[in-house]
C-alpha cells in the first residue's frame, strides 16, 4: 500500500471517482505516467473503472474488510488516506516509522472512537504502551483524516445517556 | 463562541489535549496572544505537565515549559487525593470514562480524572470561586459536570469545550 501510485492517487480514487486527467492536475507525473498507473492499479484489482465512456472515471471505494495478523484490524478508506497522508504529515510519518502501518490501522481504530467521544489518549496510551503526548498527537492527526473521509462521523455521547448508562453499572 | 474567548470565571484549568492542538497547529503563540489580552493565567494539573513533557521529548524545548517561563502557563501542586471532594470527583471522572469507553473500570486510573480533581481543589480549598475546564473528552467533561454538581459546586464550574475554544483562537487571531 505504501507503493508511489498508491499514495499519489489513493486519497483521490477514495473520495472521489476522478479521471486520469484529474488525477494528474496537482501532480508532478505526466497523463501518461498517471494513466499507466491507473492502468496497473485497476489491474492489481482496485480501483475500478466505473464508466462506460470515455474519458474514464475511476474509484476504489468503499473498501471495508477485516485483516487477521497478530492484532486485528479494520482497512477501511481512511487508512489508505492516511498512509498517502503519511508521506508529507510528520506526525503521521513518524508514527508510521516507529509503529509499522499495522500500527497506524490500529491508531485509526482508536482514532474512530474519539472521534465519537467514546477514546481518550490516556486509556489508547496505556493500552499501546505509548507516551500520552504521541497518542494524543496522532489521535488528533487522525482525527482530521477521518472526518475528511467519514464525514458521518459524529461524536455519539448523549450527556444524559450517558449519566444513565453510569448509574445503571455504578448505581446503588 | 462569539464576544469573549475565555468564560467570566476566576481560574481557567486546561487538559493535556487543549494545548496538544495549539503545538500541532504550530499557533501556540495565538493562544498566548488570547490569553495576556483577556489578562487570564492557564493553570496546568501536574499530571498535565507530565504528560506534556515526556521523558525522551525530541523537539528541543518543549512550548509549554516556555509558556511557564513567560508567565501565562502555571503548573498546580499534586491534587489532594485525601480530600473527599477531590478523590469522589475524579472518581466519577474514571466511571464516565470507563462506561464510555467501554472498559474495566481498573482499566482507567484515577490520575485520569486529574483535570477534574484540580478544578474540585481549587473550588474546595476556597483558592478559587469559579473554574473554566478546558477538554475535548466528552465523558471527563460529564463526569466532571455531574460530580462537582453534586458536590454544590454546579454553577461555579464552567466547561469549555477545547476544539471550539482552538478553533474561536484561531479565527480572531490567525491573519
Amino acid at each position: 500500500m505504501a507503493c508511489r501510485r498508491c499514495t499519489n492517487h489513493a486519497p483521490a480514487l477514495v473520495l472521489g471517482t476522478p479521471t486520469v486527467e484529474e488525477l494528474a492536475e496537482g501532480l508532478d507525473s505526466s497523463r501518461t505516467t498517471v494513466y499507466e498507473d491507473v492502468t496497473q492499479l485497476v489491474d492489481s484489482g482496485l480501483p475500478e473503472r466505473v464508466t462506460d465512456t470515455q474519458p474514464h472515471r475511476y474509484s476504489a471505494g468503499p473498501v471495508d474488510l477485516d485483516v487477521r495478523t497478530e492484532d486485528s484490524y479494520r482497512i477501511t478508506p481512511a487508512l489508505p488516506v492516511a498512509l498517502a497522508r503519511s508521506e508529507t504529515n510528520e506526525t503521521l510519518e513518524l508514527y508510521r516509522d516507529r509503529h509499522g502501518t499495522a500500527g497506524l490501522a490500529t491508531a485509526l481504530e482508536y482514532a474512530r472512537e474519539f472521534v465519537r467521544g467514546r477514546m481518550n489518549a490516556r486509556t489508547m496510551a496505556r493500552e499501546q504502551e505509548l507516551p500520552v503526548l504521541e497518542a494524543e498527537t496522532v489521535l488528533q492527526e487522525l482525527r482530521a483524516v477521518l472526518l475528511d473521509v467519514e464525514p458521518d462521523i459524529t461524536e455519539d455521547v448523549d450527556p444524559d445517556e450517558l449519566d444513565a448508562a453510569v448509574e445503571d453499572r455504578f448505581g446503588e | 463562541m462569539s464576544g469573549s474567548l475565555f468564560p467570566d470565571v476566576e481560574t481557567h484549568v486546561v487538559d493535556t489535549n487543549l494545548f496538544v492542538t495549539f503545538e500541532r497547529h504550530d499557533t501556540v503563540d495565538l493562544l498566548e496572544r488570547a490569553v495576556r489580552q483577556h489578562d487570564v493565567v492557564l493553570l496546568l494539573p501536574s499530571r498535565v505537565y507530565e504528560e506534556l513533557t515526556p521523558d525522551g521529548y525530541s523537539g528541543g524545548i518543549p512550548p509549554i515549559d516556555a509558556a511557564i517561563d513567560a508567565g501565562w502557563v502555571e503548573v498546580l501542586g499534586e491534587v489532594a487525593y485525601t480530600n473527599p471532594v477531590v478523590s469522589g470527583t475524579m472518581d466519577t471522572v474514571r466511571r464516565y470514562i470507563a462506561t464510555a469507553q467501554d472498559r474495566p473500570e481498573d482499566r482507567i486510573e484515577q490520575a485520569d480524572g486529574e483535570v477534574g480533581g484540580a478544578a474540585a481543589m481549587l473550588l474546595d480549598s476556597g483558592r478559587a470561586d469559579s473554574v473554566a475546564v478546558y477538554t475535548h473528552d466528552l465523558a471527563a467533561f460529564r463526569g466532571i459536570e455531574q460530580a462537582l454538581a453534586e458536590f454544590g459546586y454546579r454553577d461555579r464550574v464552567k466547561l469549555v469545550r477545547a476544539f471550539d475554544v482552538v478553533e474561536a483562537i484561531e479565527n480572531r487571531y490567525q491573519l
